[in-house]
């Protein structure tokens, strides 16, 4: 008995109660931003307006769930009697499965937001992340299906990542919680500086050229087919270790 | 037989042995009394039992399986904690709805009904509680949990004299409907007396004392007289502490007593758990007090 069905459905609505917040604010503040364009179109002073994608914003929504989902659910389902594994395989299949939900309901809403906005007139563009990226790419024919699993792998590796985060720092005594954003800093703004600056630029040149492979490709279109396939892979290693940090984590008051 | 199984556990932190090779049986259809002092490891124990902390060594069984992570055996444990581990934002209502959803034979007409009897209102949020509303709370999911084995740790925690006499007698009314295996860890030791059968009185992490109340009440009791003679009384009996006030003392046995025996000038009364748990578990920092 790993999965639990009332552990899904737990997760899953609380993540859909938060996303539903989410939906209702940017709702509010898109309408607030198109009423305001319409009366400057209709002033006619040729303003132009440009709306973040929704999958952008999505994404910060989504992370802070993530950091919030670990030791209040942890102990909760502890206290009901269900194991480690299953409270793991509850949030893993929760996680696979509301970032495809609210990957294709930020495909709809783009489609939508976009719609609207159009109506109001060309002064007003919504621009996803991902067809601001990939936007000649997506002419290519398979360009839905690919902005789906672009958008997808990404809320997964994202929520997977602050859920490893919360994990991580719910294991780590007091020493290690001071002493793992420390070295993270340093390693990030003293060492790896330090390093660029004995190789002449050979570090940030390499993490820089690693970083354009994996979200741009190599061919003369930016292409999201390794972003896709980093952003799984980061995922599922990031939910391995997550588990490797939860199965022995004890209750902690 | 359908019991839980604790063989040679033992659990450290740091330097500090909590629990010390416990081998320990709890048996449905009893009541038992888990009693010790702070720290004495009874919340260990009982989060080793229910997977909440990992034991060192030792083997822990439910009903012949693994307790240690197995879902099927979680399942048949409840633990009412001293603490609070729901969610702050989160409602009574929804709580219970959970449980119900998590425990086979939950019964949520059972919860309602004690939350009904506490008084509490189900719409309230975890963060609006009470200590003595928090404790009713988590003690209608634990008789409603329909488990076989609900373990109770400071069950009476914050609640008053009124609400305490109304918890033992929903867990008699309880234990009536659904004889299940109860286990009241508890330091209103004397409160408690009357509904358990069993004791188990745990200090420095070892079993100190597992037997049937009664037949360890029967066997406790005070000799008080000149100390002269109370000592030559004492002599070679089981003698697990005394109190002394001038020449008067009081010394406390732990063995079965033949009234021919007491000499005339010395009296003699029964010990409660009360009184037999502090003689017992007091030994350690000298085994009497002389208060004159």
């Amino acid at each position: 008995m790993i999965l639990r069905r009332p552990v899904l459905e737990y997760y899953l609505k609380n993540t859909f109660t938060v996303f539903g917040w989410f939906l209702l604010v940017y709702t509010a503040i898109f309408a607030i931003f198109v009423i305001i364009m319409s009366g400057v179109i209709i002033g006619g002073d040729g303003s132009y307006g440009s709306f973040g994608g929704f999958e952008g914003v999505a994404v910060i929504c989504l992370f802070i769930v993530a950091l919030n989902s670990f030791r209040e659910e942890f102990h909760l389902f502890l206290q009901l009697g269900v194991s480690r594994k299953s409270a793991f395989a509850g949030y893993a299949l929760h996680v696979l499965i509301a970032s495809a939900l609210i990957a294709i309901a930020a495909l709809i809403g783009d489609a939508l937001f976009s719609g609207i906005a159009s109506l109001v007139g060309s002064q007003v563009e919504v621009a996803s992340l991902f067809s601001q990226s990939y936007g000649q790419w997506m002419e290519s024919g398979s360009g839905v299906f690919g902005m789906f699993l672009w958008t997808w792998t990404l809320f997964l590796s994202v929520s997977v990542f602050g859920y490893f985060l919360t994990n991580l720092f719910y294991r780590l005594g007091k020493l290690g919680k001071v002493l793992v954003p420390v070295t993270v800093g340093v390693l990030l703004f003293v060492v790896l500086p330090i390093l660029d600056r004995v190789t002449n630029g050979w570090v940030f040149n390499t993490i820089w050229g690693a970083v354009a492979t994996i979200f741009r490709g190599n061919g003369e279109i930016a292409s999201p087919v390794n972003s896709i396939i980093f952003f799984f892979v980061g995922g599922v290693v990031g939910l391995a270790l997550c588990w490797l940090l939860m199965r022995r984590a004890p209750l902690k008051k | 037989m359908k019991k839980i199984e604790l063989t040679n556990v033992s659990k450290s932190y740091g330097h500090v042995e909590a629990v010390k090779n416990v081998s320990l049986t709890f048996e449905q259809h009893k009541i038992y009394g888990l009693l010790g002092r702070n720290g004495a490891g009874k919340s260990t124990l009982l989060n080793m039992i229910t997977s909440r902390v990992f034991p060192d060594s030792g083997e822990i069984t439910v009903d012949g399986d693994h307790a240690i992570e197995n879902d099927y055996a979680m399942g048949k444990i409840h633990l009412m904690s001293e603490n609070n581990y729901y969610p702050e934002s989160m409602r009574i209502r929804d709580a219970l709805r959970l449980a119900g959803a998590l425990y086979p034979d939950f019964c949520m007409k059972t919860a309602n009904s004690l939350a009904e009897s506490w008084g509490l209102d189900t719409k309230k949020k975890m963060k609006e509680l009470s200590t003595g509303m928090n404790t009713m709370f988590k003690a209608s999911v634990a008789l409603a949990s329909g488990a076989p084995y609900i373990f109770l740790d400071e069950p009476v925690l914050g609640l008053d004299a009124v609400h305490r006499d109304l918890f033992y007698k929903l867990v008699v009314a309880q234990f009536e409907k659904h004889p299940a295996c109860y286990v009241l860890s508890t330091h209103l030791i004397e409160e408690a007396a009357g509904i358990i059968e069993d004791v188990i009185i745990i200090n420095a992490g070892e079993i100190l004392v597992n037997e049937p109340t009664e037949q360890l009440l029967s066997q406790g009791y005070t000799v008080t007289g000149p100390e002269a003679v109370v000592n030559t009384f004492i002599a070679g009996r089981s003698c697990i502490g005394h109190d002394q006030l001038g020449g008067m003392k009081s010394a406390y046995l732990l063995e079965p007593l033949d009234g021919s025996q007491v000499p005339d000038g010395l009296q003699t009364t029964k010990l409660n758990l009360q009184q037999l748990f502090v003689q017992l578990t007091k030994r350690e920092g000298g085994n009497g007090h002389d208060l004159a």
